[in-house]
């Protein structure tokens, strides 16, 4: 069940472009800081901060406070989860309409 | 979003009504729709209506069972159904509601089957929210993937 929990919290918080956005602009892998992810997106700081407390609460993003500068950096974890849904459900489905098709063969 | 999460094709030479028997027909269903010949399928019902259920169970041979059941949302014979798709605990993707699009259409060569899965939330089950974010993800999946 936790992990379920996880991984709707993962799917709920990248049902956002905005927040997708900032996945992207975190993907090279070093952090920023929510100053510099305001700018990039034009919104108003409160709700940039919005956004990345969904995100920090879906574990996509972990944050560091440096004084009065909070930095995110994204974490990997809960994208390779969901990836391993969509994946899974490639394989699934590939196979089953290669299955699919010999049933029809063999009807035939 | 031009992407738009699982998305399979394939063109099987047999008429749209065959092809959509083997997803209506429980006698059918049992006989192919696994991911492969070593996982066995029991269906343990199905009643294709709407807002009829299904429940399928999956053998594999490491031992492990997987229950997926669902409703069915929308049927047009021959050309279209589609259903809710949400596994059972204690599968490591319990509880992650999703929905199949199967769509069939007349080729030259019989009938081209469309399956597309998408996921998605309780919280955000709209269709603005449903409309290729999983290609999103899938995209980023396969950065982080190419990455490491």
């Amino acid at each position: 069940m936790h992990r379920e929990s996880v991984l709707d919290r993962t799917f709920h918080a990248l049902s956002d472009p905005t927040r997708r956005a900032m996945i992207h602009a975190l993907a090279g892998g070093e952090s920023r800081s929510a100053g510099e992810l305001g700018q990039r997106f034009d919104s108003a700081q409160p709700t940039i901060s919005k956004h990345l407390k969904v995100l920090e609460r879906a574990r996509l993003v972990e944050r560091t406070v440096e004084g009065r500068v909070h930095r995110f950096r994204l974490r990997q974890e809960p994208l390779q989860h969901a990836g391993g849904w969509i994946e899974r459900h490639r394989r699934f489905w590939t196979g089953a309409l290669g299955e699919l098709e010999r049933l029809l063969m063999e009807d035939q | 979003m031009s992407t738009q999460g699982v998305k399979v094709r394939r063109t099987l030479a047999a008429s749209a009504e065959r092809v959509f028997a083997a997803f209506s027909d429980a006698a059918l269903v049992a006989r192919w729709l696994r991911p492969s010949p070593d996982v066995k399928l029991t269906v343990l019902s199905l009643d294709f209506r709407v807002g009829g259920a299904y429940r399928f169970a999956y053998d594999v041979p490491t031992g492990e069972r997987m229950i997926v059941g669902g409703v069915y949302r929308e049927i047009r014979k021959p050309a279209r159904i589609v259903f809710t798709w949400l596994i059972e605990p204690p599968d490591v993707h319990a509880g992650i509601e999703s929905e199949v699009t199967v769509s069939l259409s007349a080729t030259t060569g019989g009938t081209e089957v469309v399956i597309r899965h998408d996921r998605f939330g309780r919280a955000d089950a709209n269709d603005r929210h449903r409309q290729g974010w999983t290609g999103a993800l899938e995209n980023l999946a396969a950065h982080f993937a190419a990455r490491h």
